[in-house]
């Protein structure tokens, strides 16, 4: 496992440079997950703003340990920065997908994907109402005994700057899904 | 009514039912892989409450995954039915995100909620 982590201090320090605070590059065993959840929560929830990051990170790494082919190395990274006094992420992950699941994160990509493309060219003012979808969604969206189909998704977009990216890459070892979200805090 | 503790575990929340005070409290952090399998005791408990029992439900959770935002839905919905009941959402004055997740079941429940901030440097 690697794992590259700076105190949040230097984040503090390093005005509108991104830092990497964390570098994860191993097999996505609970084990491992768990270590990286704890490693992160140590770095990150120095501030009650920060809260909202860190809760962010558990949907992704939840979402890792649901998603990612246990056999195959996973890889997550966290960046931050702060900008006007306020910490910024970045999240990253890229995993090998489960060969059975490949089908479900595909469709479930094509379902989103327009809600993606849609958040991203419409102005915020006239966007779209996260936390009404967010409600809707916990009301009535289907589930899966380890999740919320969908919700985890909504939830990260209703803090994010922009909706999470989501996307299959087709490499030599199989499908590996790339997933990406920035949180805002402070705001 | 029967009794209910569930310990704390670095993934799970101490779930207790203090049967003197009518007090159910979940605390800690709720971020588990199956969250379906862990509430399931406390759905089943839930189901055996008599609809004129008064109940307080506090919630003071610091974290909480989606897939555990769907089965606390769960238990408000069971618990809709009693008549006297009220869950109390605890939130850090600081965590508006908190403060926004309680209000969301409020929207969605017709469940009374009361809203009860906590200083976190108290």
């Amino acid at each position: 496992m690697l794992l590259n982590d700076a105190p949040l201090t230097r984040v503090h320090c390093a005005a509108d440079r991104w830092s990497t605070l964390a570098d994860f590059c191993a097999l996505p065993s609970t084990e491992n997950l768990d270590k990286l959840l704890l490693h992160l929560e140590s770095l990150m929830v120095q501030r009650m703003e920060d809260r909202r990051a860190f809760r962010s990170v558990i949907e992704c790494i939840q979402n890792l340990e649901r998603h990612a082919d246990p056999e195959k190395e996973a890889r997550f990274t966290l960046l931050g920065r702060t900008m006007l006094g306020q910490p910024q992420f970045k999240i990253r992950s890229l995993n090998a997908i489960r060969p059975k699941e490949t089908a479900e994160v595909a469709s479930w990509i094509q379902q989103y994907g327009p809600l993606q493309e849609l958040a991203m060219s419409t102005r915020s003012e006239a966007g779209i109402d996260w936390r009404e979808l967010y409600r809707k969604c916990l009301e009535e969206g289907g589930r899966t005994p380890r999740g919320g189909a969908g919700l985890g998704w909504i939830s990260l977009a209703r803090t994010a700057v922009k909706p999470p990216f989501m996307r299959i890459i087709h490499g030599n070892t199989g499908p590996n899904l790339f997933f990406s979200v920035d949180v805002a805090c402070g705001s | 009514m029967g009794p209910l503790h569930i310990a704390a575990t670095a993934k799970t929340p101490e779930i207790t039912f203090h049967a003197e005070e009518q007090r159910l409290v979940l605390s800690g952090r709720s971020i588990p892989e199956n969250a379906v399998d862990f509430y399931r005791p406390v759905l089943d408990w839930g189901q055996g409450i008599p609809a004129d029992f008064k109940l307080v439900v506090q919630v003071q959770l610091e974290y909480f995954n989606t897939s555990s935002s769907k089965c606390l839905l769960d238990l408000f919905k069971r618990l809709e039915n009693s008549e006297a009941l009220e869950v109390q959402w605890y939130f850090d004055a600081d965590d508006e995100d908190m403060l926004e997740a309680g209000e969301d079941y409020d929207h969605i429940v017709s469940v009374p909620f009361k809203f009860v901030e906590v200083d976190p440097e108290a």
